[in-house]
């Protein structure tokens, strides 16, 4: 089941690698959990999956939050990726310009 | 041995076989009998009625003595003897449940209590006595109402941030049904308590109505009820009687007063952490109760949250109005008249971000041979967004001015962007317009932005551009400018993402729409995809810009 704003976020690590895994649809409304959770995980070193497949919408501020995210990791030499795309968050995120640049 | 039996056996003994069993119960009980007099009370049925003990109210005549209180059920409309549950069981309905207010015409309060009647029968099936057990259930009716009518005015003010609808729900929650007359004072700056809503029932459609004919501020050092609460915080009530001087309590609403017939009136402070902002008050007429201790606190209750509300929504006004009065500088206030085209847009604020998304547009005509028009959206809302949107805004402007070219114009804004503090992710659709011999020919560069869609003149509809990274957040961008001829009747639509319907994004959302766009007029097919987003997304994520631009004048 969805939390009441439409996403739902939980965050594990599997072999040195943090692990995101979100379900539902992001947006303005709920997209500070997600900044939130790119914070914490900022420091601990590891590289970064997201995992996308429960995903089914991205707008403009959730893609700012993925953007700052890779630009984060990237400073501390850090990897990202998003795993599990769903065909039309992927074509968002092509025609935002922005799936190479997030690992898509 | 049969019910009726044993009750006239006890009867028959004296009180004391019933006093035995309903003495010490919790509850107040009594025995009616067919006619319905009452032949039998315990103590704490005397009690509730304030009578010494049950032997009295027994020998005194009971009509007499409930006659003191006004029965009433839970709607407050009074309620004849017939009506009592004991007299509904005697005339032969079963178990009888029902709740019954005692109201002190006096005080003006009620007690609640809960009476359950059970009927009795002889052998022969007739029913000969009512026992009827009472429970005060005053606090626990004035909670309900408490909390049903907090949670109305909690409904009510959850859905709106607009000061005139938070007066309105305010108004709708207590006019009629906890009063005939309502009416707000909000302290402005100034520190004058200003009348901004004066609500009762309308006399002819029985709606609410927003009267501001007794518009008139009063200073709060001045004598009389509203600046008297304004000043101290505490709630106070006034009755009209003779004697009473109306003038001096109501100063600036014995006009009102007069005109409604007001005779008691109750004022409470519209409080937000701890300070007062304004004054809330009630008025009934004569034909009406009193307000009573239960009522009172319901005021408190009702104008702490308004008070709230109102101080958001006053901030929230007062930001929206910095947050107009930037925004007029960052979408053009009119477009311009370029010969040979026709263009039009619209601008949709998302309200929660007060009036403020980051989305914003520009058309500039820095020759007669060309024609520039740019779309974007910048990260963020509200009064920041805003001002993030005027150094994009300019930098575009300044740029283009001294080199129309996509190349320089989106790394002039890719840097200054990006070394803003803090930075911001921009999208930009950037379109040039150039005249030719031959006719025009558009080019059209992304930077994070959804394509604009080309509707050919002959209903053909087509994206336009290649996707290439946001502006603000890359060290150097690589955008491709993707070229196209127009020929008269071509019309261009560009838009933001706001633009988005449910789960699908434009160009998605929007290419379906454009579907026999090129028979429409482009000022009438804005209104339509609005209308059609607003039909399809009636709770918008976002704010959104569409612009059209059509090749050729109107009758071409």
């Amino acid at each position: 089941m969805l939390a009441p704003d439409g996403l739902k976020l939980d965050t594990s690590t599997e072999e040195d690698v943090d692990v995101i895994t979100l379900s539902g649809e992001i947006d303005f409304g709920n997209v500070s959990k997600l900044r939130r959770a790119l914070i914490d995980l900022a420091r601990s070193g590891n590289d970064l999956e997201i995992r996308m497949d429960g995903v089914t919408f991205l707008d403009s501020t959730a893609l700012g939050v993925l953007v700052q995210g890779r630009k984060r990791l990237e400073d501390a030499s850090r990897e990202l990726r998003l795993t599990g795309v769903r065909p039309r968050v992927k074509r968002t995120l092509e025609v935002a310009g922005l799936a190479e640049y997030l690992g898509v | 041995m049969p019910g009726d039996r044993f009750i006239e056996l006890a009867l028959d003994k004296g009180r004391h076989v019933l006093d035995v069993l309903f003495m010490h119960a919790s509850e107040a009980v009594t025995i009616q009998d067919r006619p319905g007099q009452l032949i039998y009370a315990n103590n704490r049925a005397a009690q509730m009625l304030g009578v010494a003990n049950g032997e009295e109210l027994v020998v005194n005549p009971t009509d007499a003595l409930i006659s003191q209180f006004e029965p009433v059920g839970l709607d407050g409309k009074p309620l004849s003897p017939d009506e009592f549950p004991g007299r509904r069981v005697l005339r032969g309905e079963p178990v009888v449940e029902q709740i019954v207010g005692y109201r002190h015409p006096d005080s003006g309060d009620t007690k609640w209590t809960r009476i359950r009647s059970s009927p009795v029968k002889d052998d022969s099936g007739r029913v000969v006595w009512a026992i009827n057990f009472f429970s005060d259930i005053t606090d626990e009716v004035v909670r309900d109402r408490e909390r049903d009518l907090l949670g109305r005015v909690r409904d009510s003010l959850a859905t709106s941030i607009e000061v005139d609808e938070i007066l309105l729900a305010l108004a709708r929650v207590v006019v009629p049904d906890l009063a005939y007359w309502a009416d707000v004072h909000i302290i402005d700056d100034g520190g004058y308590l200003t009348p901004v809503a004066s609500v009762h029932p309308d006399y002819t459609d029985q709606q609410i109505v927003i009267d501001q004919t007794d518009q008139l501020r009063i200073p709060i050092e001045t004598p009389g009820l509203e600046p008297r609460v304004a000043r101290s915080g505490g709630t106070e009530v006034v009755r009209f009687g003779p004697g009473a001087s109306l003038e001096d309590e109501l100063p600036n609403l014995a006009g009102a007063v007069q005109r409604y017939g007001l005779t008691h009136v109750v004022c409470a402070p519209l409080k937000a952490a701890d300070r007062v902002v304004g004054t809330f008050t009630l008025g009934r007429r004569g034909e009406d109760p009193r307000f009573d201790t239960g009522e009172m606190r319901w005021i408190e209750a009702v104008a702490e949250r308004a008070g709230v509300s109102l101080a958001n929504a006053l901030l929230y006004a007062h930001e929206r109005e910095t947050a107009e009065v930037v925004q007029r500088g960052l979408v053009p206030t009119e477009l311009p008249e370029v010969p040979g085209m026709q263009i039009a847009s619209r601008y949709r604020p998302q309200a929660r971000f007060s009036g403020v998304g980051g989305d914003f547009f520009d058309v500039l005509v820095p020759d007669e041979k060309t024609l520039l028009v740019a779309v974007g959206d910048i990260e963020g809302k509200g009064i920041p967004a805003a001002a993030a949107v005027g150094v994009a805004r300019h930098t575009l402007r300044a740029t283009a001015a001294l080199d129309p070219d996509p190349d320089t114009v989106i790394a002039q804004m890719n840097n200054v962007l990006r070394h803003e503090q803090p930075a911001r992710m921009c999208t930009l659709a950037y379109m040039t317009f150039r005249s030719d011999d031959a006719g025009i020919e558009l080019g059209v560069v992304l930077a994070g932005h959804p394509p604009p869609l080309i509707v050919r003149a002959d209903g053909g509809v087509e994206p336009l551009g290649e996707p290439c990274p946001p502006l603000g957040f890359l060290p150097q961008l690589e955008p491709h400018q993707h070229r196209t001829r127009l020929e008269p009747g071509d019309t261009v639509v560009a838009y933001t993402d706001g633009f988005a319907i449910g789960a699908e994004a434009p160009p998605e959302s929007i290419a379906p729409l454009l579907k026999g766009a090129h028979i429409e007029d482009i000022e009438p097919l804005l209104d339509r995809l609005l209308v059609q987003l607003q039909i399809e997304e009636p709770n918008p994520r976002d704010d959104v810009v569409l612009l059209a631009l059509r090749v050729g004048g109107p009758g071409e």
